[in-house]
């Protein structure tokens, strides 16, 4: 089967309304956050620590609110197919295992790429409109760029990674939430008993939010773990694909 | 190729519970097959097998005469207990998936929804489906691409006398059509209206298979054969 057969095939499971609300509520909410903080980073604009914080809080709400899009929608899309049996379905008309999960990741890395675009869309769009153009280029520099997009990739993965583990949208959903606080917890923990400052950089989601605390720079350390990461979640997904029975 | 469908040797194991057992069956071109046995003797796991859901613990299944059972599948129509829909998607939608992913051309989706009376239903959302309706999806997805071999999951379960009536209706249309079928069912009375052979299944062993006619000659009917088998 061809890779346009298998992107076809995809794009028509994509239709569902449930989609188009997600969508629309992340638009609306992201749109609506970022035209707050560029409005506070003008009104605030003489003092350069509220502003470095302002930019600062600007970049982590958006590769937080995009990532957790990115999250649910990749656990639902894949949830669904094993909680309402499309996917014995699907291997019951001859799609393979293999094309079901070449499948997905297409879907999983044009999904991270167009809303990684569209994020950067509204930056632009709410920074022309609410405050100057010049604040809104600052989060289009390589670094941030680089780190947040990253950023995506791991939460993309960590999610991929979690509905194929547990074949079980609520599960994953639950485990995706209850995994970043404990990524926090640790850090913190870290912190405060073994003086250990930056533990969150060797984790699968805290490396790169560790990576866009400090945008100003790329951290190629923290690039690199997160990438081993990724493949390891990516290797490990199409293993339990492969190799398990569809019930 | 005479023989559609060859089980040699095959086991499933689920932890310590063996669910299918070394059996050994083979379907030919024309048959109607029926595997029978009550609740939980292996009939669908013998079946998910077939259909690649399941890894066999050992032996081997061969469709068609070839170990290839993903691009078998595609010569196979599947009527399974529950119909799995995308819910969402209309049944034009659902229908269009099967296509691309069978390489059947997107024409016979209407074909297949005027054999099976949804076109009036066909932009309609799959959850608002009834049962039947639902059902009669499942055979215009059976159905896109001319399948050689139609395999039936209790194929009657949960449909009321008409959608029975339609159903065996169906299995004897696809027969006279020299299709090979294969069900696996508990309802006797139905499979001994339809079926030209038979294994009976019991705890994940096949206890006796063949020819019906020959098999019931002892015997009156297909109940009374089969319970003096099981019990």
């Amino acid at each position: 089967m061809s890779f346009i057969k298998i992107i076809r095939i995809e794009s028509v499971k994509l239709l569902r309304p449930a989609n188009f609300v997600l969508l629309g509520l992340m638009l609306l909410t992201y749109t609506a956050i970022a035209s707050i903080y560029f409005l506070m980073y003008k009104i605030e604009s003489p003092n350069a620590d509220i502003k470095t914080g302002l930019f600062k809080g600007l970049i982590l709400m958006e590769s937080g609110l995009v990532g957790l899009f990115i999250a649910i929608f990749i656990i639902m899309n894949i949830g669904k197919e094993y909680s309402d049996g499309t996917l014995r379905k699907n291997i019951i008309d001859g799609y393979t295992r293999e094309q079901f999960f070449t499948g997905k990741l297409w879907m999983l890395l044009i999904c991270i790429f167009l809303v990684f675009i569209f994020g950067k869309l509204v930056i632009l769009t709410a920074g022309l409109l609410v405050s100057h153009f010049e604040d809104a280029l600052l989060f289009l520099t390589p670094s941030v760029i680089i780190n947040s997009f990253m950023q995506l990739l791991s939460i993309g993965f960590f999610s991929f990674f979690l509905i194929f583990l547990t074949r079980n949208l609520t599960i994953s959903i639950l485990v995706y939430f209850l995994w970043s606080t404990l990524e926090a917890i640790a850090q913190k923990a870290c912190e405060l008993f073994f003086n250990i400052p930056d533990v969150q950089s060797y984790l699968p989601l805290g490396s790169m939010t560790s990576a866009l605390s400090e945008y100003q720079i790329v951290h190629t350390s923290n690039i690199v773990i997160a990438s081993l990461y990724i493949f390891l979640m990516l290797f490990t997904s199409y293993y339990l694909l492969l190799k398990r029975d569809i019930k | 190729m005479n023989t559609v469908i060859e089980a040699v040797g095959l086991t499933k194991q689920f932890g310590k519970k063996t669910a299918v057992n070394k059996i050994d069956f083979k379907v030919n071109r024309g048959e109607v097959f029926g595997l029978l046995g009550p609740n939980g003797s292996g009939k669908t796991t013998t079946l998910s097998m077939m259909l690649t859901l399941l890894k066999p613990t050992s032996g081997s299944i061969q469709l068609f005469g070839s170990n290839d059972l993903t691009s078998a599948l595609k010569r196979i129509g599947v009527l399974l207990e529950s119909a799995n829909y995308y819910p969402e998607l209309s049944a034009e939608k659902n229908l269009l998936i099967t296509s691309h992913i069978k390489g059947v051309d997107t024409k016979k989706i209407d074909e297949v929804l005027e054999k099976t009376g949804l076109t009036e239903n066909k932009r309609n959302k799959v959850k608002t489906f009834s049962l039947g309706m639902k059902q009669r999806l499942s055979i215009a997805a059976a159905l896109m691409s001319d399948p050689e071999l139609m395999i039936f999951d209790e194929p009657t379960n949960g449909l009321d006398p008409q959608g029975i009536a339609e159903m065996r209706h169906l299995i004897g249309e696809l027969a006279k059509e020299g299709k090979t079928i294969l069900i696996a069912s508990h309802l006797l009375s139905e499979m001994e209206k339809i079926c030209t052979h038979i294994a009976i299944l019991k705890n994940g062993v096949i206890l006796e298979q063949g020819e019906l006619k020959t098999l019931m000659q002892e015997h009156g009917s297909l109940e009374e054969y089969f319970l003096s088998k099981t019990k």
